[in-house]
């Protein structure tokens, strides 16, 4: 074959093949030209002066990939709602700059319509169906991941899997089968939806009435343990730090919580232990609590006031011989409910807390004597009255603990401490208007008005400390019950006239009572007289209501006789005005400050009749029945008649105002 | 000095006059030494004196006054800056040990107007070092800062403090403070600051500060005091 060609092969010796026209042997033979060459040849690029060849080289499979790809349109693919694949917004990169922007973006858009026209048109479809797909297998994806590493979604079979032979079946048939198995399947998984959320209803429901016993056991003791926890956290405080669950018996409410000799550790049990409710029925609980070793007793504080005399015992022994809360069963303390334990934890931090503060306190006390033993602190109250405060430990054990000490001074020592914890240490900011001060004191302003050293320190308000308060409650509280069996004592004793008394005031350190005296049968002549009495922290004292004050201290016995003095006082008065008023006597001579022979008040009282005919000499006592001395008077100066006791028994009437009302009618004429 | 109460006390708060604020149901008339608290402030007198303040204090203590403490009052002098000079007068800033929350202001106006009364005021001690911060108008006169310190007795119902006034290190003079503390109406106590002076320093009875000559019954105050020792360090300060 001769020649050579773009496709051709072959082999040729005739001019123009690779080995020119000549043959190899250099002489002329009839025999056929052969040319083997290649179908496709590079083509030559240039040709050199020397001889050499370029060829450019043919493009690759890739490069040919390349350049259409560089032709197709990808943004009417991918999305055509898309604003950036809008056509009309195609880069400028080829468009010449020109005056008139929008009208050549105009132009250039269309020419670039005209210029690139959409090659890929009859794929565009397969693509956005190929997007599609793929979102949906990335879905599916997604569901499978969530139903193989959670529990939130869990596959369920409602169907056999069907075998689609696609060589026999027709594409209608296919559908038609198609159709009815989604029928089938749709109903099937609504079924058993159905199923799902009316198997979670009833367990709801019966959750809600309280019965666990048809739940998981497992499950019913997580809600149990959940359950603790919650009332644990709505009750105490706590603390959880990585995976360990402690709370605070503190009690104080400013100040550093979580202080490491209160914090208790939260457990959970393995098996859930049974304990009596206040009930009295069974109850179940998973949590285990453990609390300081030195709060596993329980404690109380005593507080009595007692007389130090010969007879009373040893004030100081505390029954030493009970220290069964020593020996400590921590298996017993362990099976023990956790709010029980925890609230008597508590209870003995604050008893132990408030010894501590008290004997504190005690150190500090100036001018009274005190001593501490065995945890048994007396304090001396006052005259031979001693206060004694005793902290009691009991056996870490459910029961009533028993009573002791006086309940008033018990809660008012609760109370006073309850209070002291209470106290902000810091004054909360809030707007005044002031000098520039963070201090209390210096609300008083005494800066710009001047104030002397004497007066900021007599401002100055010393903080009272909690036993010296406990000290004045205690000492008000027995001074009030002096005064109210003295008062009582005189009811019973002085049956005329009619005592009647009614408290006017009751606080903590001072109190007030009125004492009224009234003769039921005489009041519209005398009315009644009114006292009072004020019983501070040391002193009671008997104030009349014109105004004269009488000290009687602590002593019951004084605190008789000047109620028996005031008596004394309203029979002199009514003595005067029934003579008086009454009867027309004539009060001759009065005196309220006369005493007797032995010192004792008796004023007397000395008047006659109106005829002037009978003179009567009244003395009144105060242990005894009054004196009453009748006498003669004529009118001869130089006859005195003597006065002539009368029997104060056999006068007629049963109270001194009946009986000198009838014997002021025996002698008025 | 036995008549009136009896108490046989040289002078005695209930014999003078019955126009004196304190009972004399206040004594206690049971022989030794009566306990005055010192409750407010009284009314003072405040003199200069030549005398010595050792002499002055065995005059006291021989009167009968007893050593209570010490005293200091001190006095600053804020000047304004030279632009300002027109517009700011000086002010006076002064501390009684006896006052120790407070901080008296007197200033001195510009203009000097004998009928507009330089104002005057009563601060907490916060005042100083709101002071520092107007540095820019008024400036601190170190070298015009007056001192007076010694020692405060007891005699009765009055106060005496008796000190020596310095000024930059060097001794200008004694000053006496006599209060009369029960009462602080001016004029009620004057015949009683009167009748003290002329036991005790008989050469100062003219030099009665005006606001106890007034016959009005105005309270007195603190201000007062300090201003009759603001008077008198402005005295000293002309001496050589």
């Amino acid at each position: 074959m001769y020649g050579h060609g773009a496709g051709g092969s072959g082999y040729s010796m005739g001019g123009g093949g690779p080995l020119g026209g000549a043959n190899l042997m250099g002489r002329k033979d009839k025999g056929i030209s052969v040319a083997l060459e290649p179908y496709g040849e590079w083509k030559i690029q240039e040709i050199g002066y020397d001889g050499m060849e370029k060829f450019i080289q043919p493009e690759s499979f890739a490069d040919h990939v390349g350049k259409l790809a560089r032709k197709i349109d990808w943004r009417t693919l991918v999305d055509s709602d898309q604003s950036y694949d809008n056509p009309n917004l195609l880069p400028e990169d080829e468009l010449p700059e020109e005056e008139d922007d929008e009208e050549k973006l105009e132009d250039e858009t269309e020419k670039e319509k005209k210029e690139f026209p959409p090659e890929v048109g009859p794929w565009h479809d397969v693509a956005k169906n190929l997007h599609e797909s793929l979102q949906h297998i990335n879905m599916m994806l997604d569901g499978l991941q969530v139903m193989q590493h959670l529990d939130y979604l869990k596959p369920l079979s409602i169907g056999d899997p069907i075998q689609i032979n696609e060589a026999t079946q027709e594409a209608a048939v296919i559908a038609n089968n198609g159709k009815a198995f989604q029928w089938v399947w749709k109903r099937k998984a609504l079924n058993e939806v159905q199923n799902a959320i009316e198997a979670s209803n009833a367990n709801r429901r019966h959750l809600a009435v309280g019965g666990e016993a048809s739940i998981d056991e497992t499950t019913s003791l997580t809600n149990l343990f959940f359950r603790e926890i919650e009332e644990l956290c709505l009750q105490w405080r706590i603390r959880k730090t990585g995976d360990h669950l402690y709370g605070a018996l503190g009690y104080k409410r400013y100040g550093q919580r979580f202080e490491p000799g209160e914090i208790f550790d939260i457990t959970r049990r393995s098996v859930p232990i049974n304990y009596s409710d206040k009930d009295g029925k069974l109850q179940q609980t998973i949590l285990q609590i453990s609390v300081p070793n030195d709060l596993i007793r329980r404690s109380k504080i005593f507080v009595s006031i007692f007389k130090d005399d010969m007879m009373s015992k040893a004030i100081h022994t505390s029954d030493e011989a009970n220290l069964e809360y020593m020996k400590v069963d921590m298996k017993q303390v362990d099976n023990l409910y956790w709010n029980d334990a925890l609230s008597w934890a508590q209870e003995t931090l604050i008893c132990r807390d408030t010894f501590n503060q008290l004997a504190t306190d005690a150190v500090h006390l100036k001018q009274r004597m005190s001593s501490f033993r065995d945890g048994v602190l007396i304090v001396a109250l006052h005259d031979d009255y001693l206060l004694r405060i005793e902290l009691k430990n009991y056996p870490f054990k459910a029961g009533d603990l028993p009573d002791g000490g006086d309940p008033y001074l018990n809660r008012a020592l609760r109370q006073m401490i309850v209070n002291h914890h209470a106290k902000k240490v810091i004054r909360s900011q809030m707007f005044v208007e002031m000098p520039l001060t963070m201090l209390n004191e210096h609300l008083d302003m005494r800066g710009p008005n001047a104030f002397t050293q004497y007066e900021i320190d007599e401002r100055a308000k010393r903080q009272t400390c909690v036993l010296e308060k406990l000290l004045s409650v205690a000492s008000h509280q027995r001074l009030v019950k002096l005064t109210v069996d003295t008062l009582i004592r005189y009811q019973n004793e002085c049956r005329d006239p009619q005592v009647k008394w009614r408290w006017l005031r009751c606080a903590p350190t001072n109190s007030q009572v009125m004492i009224h005296i009234v003769d039921p049968h005489f009041d519209f002549l005398m009315g009644r007289v009114t006292s009072y009495l004020q019983i501070d922290t040391d002193c009671v004292t008997l104030r009349t209501k014109d105004g004269k004050t009488i000290d009687c201290y602590r002593d019951a016995d004084r605190l008789f006789n000047t109620l028996k003095y005031v008596n004394i006082t309203y029979f002199l008065q009514a003595a005067g005005t029934l003579g008086k008023t009454g009867w027309g006597y004539h009060i001759l001579h009065g005196n309220n400050n006369a005493i007797d022979v032995d010192g004792n008040p008796a004023p007397t009282l000395y008047l006659c009749n109106a005829t002037s005919t009978r003179a009567l000499l009244i003395q009144f006592h105060t242990h005894r029945n009054p004196e009453i001395n009748v006498k003669k008077l004529s009118d001869d100066p130089n006859i005195d008649h003597p006065f002539i006791p009368l029997n104060y028994e056999k006068l007629p009437g049963k109270s001194f105002c009946r009986k000198f009302d009838n014997l002021c009618a025996i002698l008025k004429d | 000095m036995d008549e009136g109460c009896g108490c046989g006390r040289v002078l005695c708060a209930g014999e003078v006059n019955g126009r004196v604020r304190r009972e004399a149901s206040v004594h206690r008339h049971k022989g030794g030494e009566r306990k005055i608290p010192p409750e407010v402030m009284g009314v003072s007198w405040v003199i200069e004196t030549e005398r010595s303040q050792n002499s002055i204090e065995q005059l006291i203590e021989s009167g009968g006054g007893t050593k209570i403490g010490l005293f200091v009052v001190d006095s600053s002098t804020y000047r304004p800056v030279d632009q300002l000079a027109n517009n700011i007068g000086q002010l006076n800033v002064l501390h009684h040990s006896n006052f120790p929350e407070s901080t008296f202001s007197l200033a001195v106006t510009a203009t000097n107007d004998p009928k507009q009364p330089p104002p005057k005021s009563i601060s907490d001690r916060g005042f100083d070092l709101i002071l520092s911060k107007l540095s820019g108008a008024l400036q601190m006169d170190s070298s015009g800062k007056f001192d007076a310190s010694g020692t405060e007795y007891s005699f009765k119902d009055f106060r005496v403090r008796v000190g020596t006034v310095t000024q930059g290190g060097s001794v200008k003079g004694v000053v006496v403070e006599i209060e009369y503390t029960p009462t602080w109406v001016a004029n009620q106590a004057s015949m009683m600051l009167s009748e003290f002076i002329n036991m005790f320093f008989p050469e100062q009875t003219a030099s009665k500060p005006e606001i106890i000559t007034k016959p009005t019954s105005d309270l007195y105050t603190a201000l007062d005091t300090l201003n009759q020792y603001q008077q008198i360090f402005n005295r000293l300060r002309k001496k050589a």
